[in-house]
This record gives C-alpha cells, structure tokens and sequence, in this order.
C-alpha cells in the first residue's frame, strides 16, 4: 500500500512535470499562431492585462487608425465613455472565466470617428497558470448596428403609419387574417383577436366572390403582383361595408405568396356619390313612360335599395278617401321569390314613422328606432330609418322609406338624394295614381251603367206588369157593368144608365193612361229599327187614324222628306202633336199646318194650329210626364213621349204659343244615319 | 169544340163563358187556373182539347213557359194555343210567335167588344180542320 502509494506520488508529479511541458508547448503554439493572425481579414489584437496593445494586425490598424509602431496604444482608453462600465464588466468577466464573448462597445478611433466593435477574447495564461495576455478578434459591426437602428427606427415609424392609417389594413397568409390594423377593425367592428380567426372569404360579401376570382388566381400564380378592386366586407352586424381594396402579394423566392397585404378603402361616400347620380338616371330612365302606379314604385324602390346599400326600402301611396298609406312596392328582404310583398302592411295617417311624416311633409332620420315611440316594427325590427315624403302641389301624396338593422346608417347625403327622388318621381307618381283613381272611376261607372241598365230592365218588366195587373180589373169591371145593364135593364132608369156611362168614361180614362205609360217605357227599348222612313206616308197614316172633327183641316205645305228612324216612333211623334192640335182647336175653322226647314245637319219641322194657345210659363212643364195643362180629355203623356222619343234621336223640342190665337211645336231631326 | 181556357181570374172566366153561352155555342169548356193545371189535365190523353186558350199572366208557371212545354210535347204541339192578353208589348207578341202560337188576341176594354172579339176567333176556328 504504502509502496504504490509513493508509485502513484512519483507518477503524479511525472505527470505534472508532462503537463508543464504541453503547456509550455501550447502557449508555443498559440505565439506561432498570432503569425497567422496577421494575414486574417478580421481585426486581431494581443493586450497585456492593463490593456496596452502588445500586437495588432493589419485590420486592427486599419479599424483603429493607430499602429504601435509608431506609437503607444491603449485599448481600455479606447473604450466610449458611456460604454466604460459595461467594458469593466466584460473586463472582469475575461479575467474571471478566461474569455468573454460578444462585447459590443464603442470605441473612438483615431481619426474621431465612433464605431461600433464586437469582441471575441481570451486570456493567455503561462505555465504557472498566471495571466499572460489576452488575445482578441474585434468586428468592426458600426454599420450593422447602424441597420439595426434604422430598421427599428422604420418599424416604428411603420407602426405609426399603420395604426394611423385611414387605410384599413390587413395581413393575410394562405386566406387566413394574421394582422389588422386599427381602421379596419373600426370599419368592420371586430377586434384584432376575432378577424385573426377569420378568413379573408368569410368577411367578404359572397357576391362579390365570383367577380373578381379569376384575377385571384392570377394573383396567386404569379401573374400578378396587385389588384385593386371594389368590394364588400360583412360587418360583424351582418351589414356590408363597401370599400376599394388593393392586394399586393409579398413571395418568397421562390415566387410562392408568402403574405398577402390587403388595403381596404372606406369609398363609402365616393360610392355614394356615383350611386346616387347613377341611380337619379336609372330611376328617371326606368320610370319614363311608364303609367302604372305599382310598375314606377317598383322601380323606385329596386334602385333606391341598390343605392343605400339596405335591405329593405318600401314605397308608400296616400290613400285620401280612407286616410290610409298603402304599401304599394318593396324591395329587398320584404319580397318573397315572386316578387310580391310578404306582410303588406297599410298604415293610417299619421301613425307611426311613415304615417307622421306622410302628415308633417318633412323628411327625417331616425338613427336609433328604438329611441323613437312612433317606430313600428313591420318584419323584423330594425335600428335606423329614413322617410322622405313625396309632395306634389303641396300635398303629400306617398312616402320613400327606407329601414337599415344598424344604428345610425343613415346620413345627410341620402336624405338630400331621397328628397331629389321624391321631386323626381312626385309628378309621374302623381299622374299615376289619378290613372289609377280615373281607372277605378270608369270601372265604378262601368258597374252603375250595368246596374242601371238591368234597373232600367227591370223597371220596363215592372211598367209591364204592373199594366197588365191594372188593365186586367178595368176590363172586368167594365163586364160587371155591361151585366148588370144587360141583366138588370128594366130596373135600371135613365139616370142609372148616366151613371154607367159614367164609370165606363172613367175606365176609358184609366185605359188610355195606362197605355200611355206603356208607350212611355216602351220608347226606350233595344229592339228600334233605324230605317228610311217617308213622312208624308207616316202623316197620311195619321189622317187616317186619328177622328179629325170637320171643321178642322190638317194641311202638309210642302212635301216631306224621308228620315231615319224607327216609323213607330216617329209616327208617334207626328200624332201626338197632331192630336193634341187637333184637340185644342177652339175656333170654327181649325186649320192645323204642318211645315219644315232644313240646314246641312238636321230638318226642323213645325206643326202649328190655331186654338186656345199656352201660357209660355206652361212651354217646360208640358212635356213633363202626366202634365196637362188644360182640363179637356188628355192623359199628360203625349208630348212627354214626344220628347222622349225626339232626345232619343239627339234632337230637341220647343213651343211658341200665343194665349187664343194658336200654337206651333217644333222639333228637330238630325239627317244622318241615326 | 172542346176548349182549354187556362185562366186565373174569375171574372175572365165568367166573361168566357157568358160570352159562348150568349152566342149560342155549343163548345164544350175546360178550365184551367193556371198552367200547371192544364198540363195535368192534358195529361189524360183521351181528354185532349181541340184549341187552347190562355192568358200570359199567370201564377206558378207563366203563359211563355207553357207554350214552351206544350210545343215541345209531340202530342201536344199540334193543338193550336190562342193567346188572349191585354198586353200589346211587341217582345211578348214576338216571342209567343216564336214558340209557335196559333193566335194572338187582345182583350178589348168593352165587354161588348170582347163578345164581339171571341165571336169571331170562335167562327174561325170553328170552320177550322183540326188534327184529332
């Protein structure tokens, strides 16, 4: 034990007496190296330990500006003033451990000139183990560090751009949003974190999709570094948000889209502005013409609805009889596939949004419905509104309205163009709807004329009836009578006999008024014929049917002419004022003259008699039905079936008359074909 | 003859026959109130009238819906119907000639006429051949 114990001493200190030696020799080795140093591109320095520089290279020259030559060079002294402690605790560091690793410094050169180094350096121990020298690579890094300044410097100021930026901005990798800017979240309304979990198609309006894909692809091959075009986003809320994006593609080298960085421009009022000179064209274009009142406020509200970019825009018509404001046309989500409305609603004046502005004639916006007690909700609610009256000769005759589901959506610039619509459309919609009223007129008089006609039908079936009910007891009475005479004739004296006369007088009486009403309602009846008619004939007719008293003389002082018409009618014409001549003739000599003019268009016949004359307050009411005016056999109806039957060929009936000295009657008949 | 007189009113009636009695005629009378009576008695085949009187006015069914039944019986198309009304209105006259009547006789105001009238629609007939 004791043995191998002195072996192993003995062995210990032969190893040591070794180590020395491959110390010694390493050391040998390292100054061998620092030759080599010298022709390295890098800086190289050996300092004792207070930092005098013992050895530099070429590079080292060339980095400081001082050779050792020439003269005396201290490292430390080198050092920036402001870097001095952080130079003492690398210093401390080398000595500590033997090396020290990435020591950025400033230092001065000597032509004054600061420059950024990078220190690599380790001591040099001897064979005690004792601090030698330390040794060196320096970097010049002045202009890297200076990179790196800028960059960051950039990145701020980029930051600053980015977040500032009226620009909305977003950051896109393989569709998927990885980057937003504040103005883009405030367009759309999400935060940063909710559109980092969306994709770029899930926040576009689909119709927009399918517009521009092509030029997508062309984007992602590389045919195409940027794309401007005008799109839609969808809104947190569900609504649409216009605006102009430009994407750019950033690749990596080898081509491959690496990000994409879209710009999102709020063109919402420039939009605006185009859309509503567009849609004043397309609304004065598409309405032109037009006369159906549903047809323009369809229209209306198709453009309308593209314009405010809303989903539901309704035209409302005044109803004045009832008081009521009519849905006549919708657009957007009020329309089912068939275009109809679904839920027509009317609204009483004055009642709710629409109502009031349809009494107050003002337009207004409603930013927050739920604000305003008067809103009503149609559908579905809806948190802002527009209602523009339109007015035409100072009276409301519709209402524009428009309702959107986000607060506050609507501004002065829509209001300005509704109202330009409204004025637009005001006369057409005008002229429109007094089609419409004049249509529904016509139809209602359409409908009288059937009533009046079956009335008129029924009234003749009515004369008819009641006639015949009328007639049929007058014959039997007159039976009655006849019996009792024939039955009774010894009992009956002289002044029973009067008396019977009498009744059978009476019952004529009866009869002939009875017929006379016949006549009447018979005149107005379809089945007249329309054929020449030779009046002389008709007035010879007459003489022969009518008693003409002896002393009474009817002379015709020129040849009558031929007429159209039905002879029936016209020959009642003739007789009822030949008869009634006839009648009234109260000299010894009655002389009955009858006589015509002519002008291109009608004949004007007169029929003149020299009897008892009428009172010219008389000329009107004697051709009223039942109006006679003396007290001498006359039913009253005669000259009012005269009248009837001349209005009814579109002429006209008078009388002059002088009170004991005569009476003339004209009438006038047109000649043409009646 | 055998006469049908489809008539409602009494007094008519009364005339009609007074009348035929009066003149001396041997006709044999039928009456009828109105006409579904009438086509329930010309129902009864061996009891079918010569000629048929009627009036237009009637109850139930009226004298043109009569004439228009009895003309689109075969049998009873070919007894000749006289109307005897006091309606002069021509579509009525028209229509009845359309469906085929035999005559048309207005009842004059006077009964004294009427005697006349019937007197002479009687000798027409009378010297008539009909389908028996």
């Amino acid at each position: 034990m004791e043995k191998s114990f002195a072996e192993l001493k003995e062995l210990n200190s032969e190893l040591k007496a070794l180590n020395s030696n491959l110390e010694n020799l390493l050391i040998e080795k390292e100054i061998q190296l620092l030759g080599l140093y010298e022709d390295i591109s890098d800086a190289y320095m050996v300092i004792d330990l207070n930092g005098n520089v013992l050895k530099m290279n070429s590079a080292a020259k060339a980095l400081f500006g001082y050779s050792i030559e020439n003269e005396k060079l201290n490292l430390i002294e080198l050092i920036h003033k402001d870097d001095f402690d952080l130079g003492l605790y690398y210093y401390m560091e080398l000595v500590d451990k033997g090396f020290c690793k990435n020591f950025k410094t400033r230092v001065n050169t000597k032509n004054g000139d600061l420059k950024w180094i990078h220190i690599n350096g380790s001591i040099i121990y001897n064979k005690r183990g004792e601090p030698l020298v330390a040794q060196g690579i320096i970097r010049d890094i002045t202009e890297t560090i200076l990179n790196i300044e800028l960059i960051e410097e950039q990145k701020t100021q980029l930051g600053i751009i980015v977040n500032n930026s009226n620009l909305g901005i977003l950051l896109i990798q393989s569709g998927q949003i990885i980057r937003t800017n504040y103005t883009i979240q405030c367009f759309l309304g999400y935060t940063e974190e909710e559109l980092c979990r969306l994709t770029l198609r899930e926040i576009s309006h689909e119709e927009d999709l399918d517009c521009y894909q092509d030029q997508l692809k062309e984007l992602e091959l590389g045919q195409l570094d940027n794309l401007v075009v005008e799109k839609g986003y969808k809104k947190k809320n569900g609504s649409i948000f216009w605006a102009k994006t430009n994407v750019n593609a950033a690749r990596n080298l080898l081509g491959e889209i690496k990000y994409e960085v879209i710009l999102v421009e709020d063109i919402a009022l420039q939009r605006e502005k185009t859309l509503m000179i567009d849609m004043i064209n397309d609304v004065a274009k598409s309405i032109l013409g037009k006369m159906d009142l549903h047809e323009i406020a369809w229209e209306i509200t198709r453009s309308i609805t593209k314009y405010l970019g809303s989903d539901d825009s309704v035209i409302y018509i005044v109803n004045k009889e009832t008081e009521i404001l009519e849905q006549i046309a919708a657009y957007g989500e009020k329309l089912n596939g068939d275009e109809n409305i679904i839920n027509r609603i009317n609204i009483p004046l004055g009642t709710g949004i629409v109502g009031a502005i349809a009494k107050s004639g003002i337009a207004e916006i409603i930013n927050d419905t739920s604000k305003d007690k008067r809103y009503l909700v149609d559908n579905i609610r809806r948190s802002s509104e527009i209602s523009v009256p339109i007015i035409t000769d100072g009276e409301v005759i519709g209402v524009i309205d428009s309702e959107h589901i986000d607060k506050n959506f609507y501004n002065k610039e829509h209001l300005r163009t509704l109202e330009n619509i409204a004025r637009l459309v005001a006369m057409q919609l005008k002229n429109a709807i007094n089609l419409r009223e004049r249509e529904r007129a016509e139809q209602t008089s359409k409908e009288l004329l059937v009533e009046l006609e079956k009335r008129n039908k029924e009234l003749n079936d009515y004369a008819h009836i009641v006639s015949h009910d009328l007639k049929s007891p007058l014959r039997s009475i007159l039976a009655l009578t006849s019996w009792i005479k024939q039955d009774h004739a010894q009992v009956i004296d002289e002044n029973g006999i009067e008396n019977f006369k009498h009744i059978e007088d009476k019952i004529e009486k009866m009869d002939n008024l009875i017929d006379g009403i016949l006549n009447y309602s018979n005149i107005g009846e379809k089945h007249i014929s329309n054929e020449s008619v030779d009046l002389s004939a008709i007035i010879d007719k007459i003489k022969s049917i009518i008693y003409i008293p002896p002393h009474v003389e009817i002379v015709v002082k020129k040849k009558l002419p031929f007429v159209y018409g039905d002879p029936t009618r016209l020959q009642q014409v003739f007789q009822n004022i030949i008869t009634n001549a006839v009648n009234y003739v109260d000299k010894p000599f009655g002389l009955v003259e009858v006589d015509f003019t002519e002008n291109d268009e009608y004949y004007e016949f007169s029929i003149s008699d020299n009897g008892i004359g009428i009172s010219n307050k008389y000329y009107k009411k004697i051709f009223e039905i039942f109006q006679s005016v003396s007290d001498v056999e006359s039913t009253g109806i005669g000259l009012s079936i005269v009248k009837k039957i001349v209005d009814l060929y579109n002429g006209k009936v008078w009388v002059e008359s002088e009170v004991n000295v005569g009476t003339t009657f004209f009438f006038t008949l047109k000649k043409s074909n009646i | 003859m055998k006469i049908l007189l489809i008539e409602d009113d009494a007094i008519e009636i009364m005339k009609f026959q007074r009348t035929i009695s009066s003149l001396g005629l041997k006709h044999e009378i039928i009456e009828a109130r109105n006409g579904e009576e009438a086509l329930k008695l010309l129902g009864v085949k061996n009891k079918l009238p010569d000629i048929i009187l009627l009036d237009l006015n009637m109850p139930k069914i009226n004298g043109i819906e009569f004439l228009t039944i009895l003309k689109n019986n075969e049998v009873l198309s070919v007894i000749p119907a006289i109307v005897l009304s006091t309606s002069r209105n021509n579509r009525d006259i028209l229509e009845c000639y359309k469906i085929g009547i035999a005559g048309y006789v207005l009842k004059p105001l006077k009964y004294e006429d009427y005697v006349l009238r019937i007197e002479k629609v009687m000798l027409y007939w009378g010297e008539n051949e009909l389908y028996k």
